[in-house]
Order: structure tokens, then sequence, then C-alpha cells
């Protein structure tokens, strides 16, 4: 994952070092770090949960947890927009599935994400590295790039994408499992 | 139609579905039971989650509300960064794994699965103290394709971290209990019905966390939890052990 250009490689910079502060107990810190991401990590929850009052509930626990496991962040392996968009990611999944209604809401959720608009800023993220994610997502079968998307965004089982889909469960784990090796090798990094 | 099974490297595939969630019943209560005692696979579900994550920067950016910080700061006030018990500690292990080549002990490199991350990382004690001081674990399952929640203590710090299964719709909470030998089950407080959670267990409880005792689920009220003794029914448990 190399940046491309001087800025990004100073933003990353950046946004490293303040996390690697952060996780020595450093508050002012983690205000940079929420200056920094809170409008990327808030986009991200609200993308998942589609609701504005339950993202930024979301988003608090997200920069709650930045605080306590900062320390866990490894700049020589993951991008740290990268770290903290996995942490929010999950945390927004989480809070999905545990609401009362958590079987209806991920589908419509899903529904909307298939398009590729790129984002608003690229300033903290890679924007090489960003689209190249969305090449190797788009080079996959459309099938298994809209399964992937769904269960990423939408919190979706295999269960869930197999009805979706009205295929066999076993089909929509091949083309899953399909996808995501194909993900990797377009990706390069591992 | 290529069999799933036929695929290269079913490790590095159950560790992507993890990261990506597509797990459900037996396979993820597997899965999840893997991330406790396989270091390598952990490594790879976290590799898979920090890779899958580049999906998420493509999402638009939204301006969150002002008051927003504050909250924030509010729930992390008087709080430091807490002593992480991570699973399988990825850092820790690289530098444990290099200690311990020179010893060469077969039980010093089980114990290095289960290192604690101390606060201060610079300083490594000696691997014996890890096998003094063993991490204590257990699998709390259900019935059948019930919820499945591993757990893992630290006696040094008195963390006691649990990754729950999604235990489903239900208005009340899942509250854990320790039941030591003379069988009154003992509040240890309410879990998340699904994901991490991170307690610190009451002094006067620590002592019963060891080899034999069991941890209990129930579902209870949410209002008025952490409870006396358990009103709901039992939906998962499982008996401790030490490594």
């Amino acid at each position: 994952m190399t940046p491309s250009s001087p800025s990004a490689i100073l933003a990353r910079k950046r946004l490293a070092d303040a996390l690697i502060s952060v996780g020595r107990g450093d508050r002012a810190a983690l205000a940079e770090v929420y200056n920094l991401t809170s409008a990327k990590l808030f986009g991200i929850c609200l993308r998942i949960c589609g609701d504005r009052e339950e993202a930024e509930d979301v988003v608090q626990e997200v920069y709650v947890k930045v605080w306590q496991r900062a320390g866990r962040f490894d700049p020589e392996r993951a991008s740290p927009i990268t770290w903290l968009a996995a942490i929010a990611r999950n945390s927004a999944i989480d809070r999905l599935r545990a609401r009362p209604n958590a079987a209806t809401a991920p589908i419509d959720a899903a529904g909307e994400i298939a398009d590729d608009r790129p984002a608003a800023d690229a300033v903290i993220e890679d924007a090489q590295e960003q689209g190249r994610m969305r090449a190797c997502l788009d080079a996959l079968e459309a099938r298994a790039s809209s399964a992937i998307r769904a269960a990423f965004f939408g919190g979706l089982t295999y269960a869930e994408l197999a009805e979706r889909d009205r295929v066999p469960l076993g089909t929509m784990k091949t083309w899953i499992r399909r996808g995501l090796l194909q993900l990797k090798a377009c990706l390069g990094d591992g | 139609m290529v069999d799933p099974m036929d695929l290269p490297d079913e490790r590095e595939l159950l560790a992507a579905e993890l990261a990506l969630g597509v797990l459900e019943g037996e396979a993820l209560a597997a899965a999840n039971r893997r991330l406790l005692t396989d270091a390598a696979f952990a490594e790879e579900v976290e590799a898979w989650r920090e890779r899958l994550a580049g999906m998420a920067l493509d999402v638009p950016d939204e301006t969150p509300p002002d008051a927003l910080w504050s909250r924030i700061e509010r729930a992390i006030d008087g709080t430091g960064p807490a002593p992480v018990v991570d699973l399988v500690p990825r850092r820790q292990l690289r530098r444990w794994q290099f200690g311990t080549a020179a010893a060469g002990a077969v039980a010093a490199a089980l114990a290095v699965l289960l290192v604690i991350p101390r606060p201060e990382p610079s300083i490594i004690p000696p691997p014996t103290q890890v096998v003094l001081q063993p991490a204590i674990v257990a699998q709390l399952r259900g019935e059948g394709e019930g919820p499945f929640v591993a757990a893992r203590y630290d006696p040094a710090t008195a963390q006691l971290r649990l990754v729950a299964q999604d235990m489903g719709e239900d208005p009340r909470v899942p509250e854990l209990w320790i039941i030591p030998e003379d069988g009154i089950p003992r509040s240890l407080g309410v879990i998340r019905p699904a994901g991490d959670t991170q307690l610190v267990v009451a002094e006067g409880h620590r002592s019963m966390l060891h080899d034999g005792a069991t941890l209990a689920i129930t579902m209870e009220p949410r209002a008025t939890a952490p409870h006396p003794a358990p009103t709901g029914p039992r939906v998962a448990a499982g008996k401790i052990f030490g490594i």
C-alpha cells in the first residue's frame, strides 16, 4: 500500500503519529485524530446504520475504542485510516445486528451501496489505494462483488445472501470465496 | 462449479469469511474458538479486516454534529488507555517468539499464544512468568445452534474479555455469572450481545475464576442489571479451564 503523492504520505504520517501518541494516553492527539477522521468515520457509520442518531452513537463508541486500543496500531502493517475504518465498520455492523429488527434493515441498506461514487475527499486516505480497491471489486463477477458489498455494508450472512439472490447456499459460498481470493490477488498485498 | 472445499488455503478463506462476517451458527462458533488458540489464524483475520476496510474508504464523508466530540470526551473522562486484553497480541507475539527461540521449550511456545500485553510493552517479562500466571479461558455455549461466547481472563489485571456471537433479538440484556463450587451464581456484569466486551472482575469475585468453575449467561431486564441472582433463562454456559 504505497501512498501515491507527497501530500498523501504526509497526511498518512501525521495521522499515524497522532494514533501512536493516543496509544500513550495523549488526549490532545485523540482530538487531532478526531478532527482528521470523524467525517470519514461518520460517513461510514451513517452508510451502514442509515440513521444519523444511531451513527453518532456508533462514532462515539469508535473513538472510545480508539482511545483504548491505539496502542495496538502498528504503522508498519496498516494504513492508519484503514485501521480506523475497520473499527468503524465492525462497530456499525455490530450495532446493526443488535437491532431488534435486524432481519430486515441490512437488506435495504445493502441496496444503496452498489454505486461507485468517489469519496468527497482524498486527503487522508490514499486515493490510489482507494481506486485500486474499487477497480479490484469491479473486476470481480458482478454477482460476487454485489454479494461481498452487501455483506460488508449490510452485515448479511451467507444464508441471507443466498436468500436475497435466490441461489443455493453452496453457490453463494463459492461466489464469495472465489471473489475474496480474486480480491486479494488483485490487491496484491498479501 | 468449483467445490469451495477444493479451493486453496482453507484457513485463509475461513479468516476472510470471519472478517467479512458471512459466517453463522456452528461455523461462526468454530471460527471464534479458533481465534483464541490459533495465532496465525488471528493474524490472518486481522489482515483481512484491514484489507476489506478499504471498501469503506469509498463512502462519502459526512460531518458529524459539533456536540459529538464533547460526548466522546465525557465518555473517556477519567479513563486512560485500557491495558488491552488481546486474544492473540501480534506485536508482543513476535517478540515472544524471538525470546523463546533460545529457550526452545514447547510449553513456553504454547504460553506465547496466551500472552497478555502489558501497558508498558518495552518491559518484556521472561517466559516463566507466563507459565506462573496463566490466562484462563472458557467457551460458553447454548443448546444446539444457540449462542457462543469465548471468554478469556487475565488474573494479573483482573480483565475479562468476551467475544460473543450474535445472540439474536431480545429486549433483555445478556448478564454474565460466575458459579463457583457452592453453586451460587454471582453477577460479573452485563455483556454486549454481539462482539467484544471487556470488563474488570470485582475483587471479591476474582478468586472464583479458576479451573472447573462455571461461567453462564442469562437474559435479564436491562434497567435493573446487574442483579443479585439470575431470573431469566440460561442461554449459554461453560467451564473454565486454565492453560
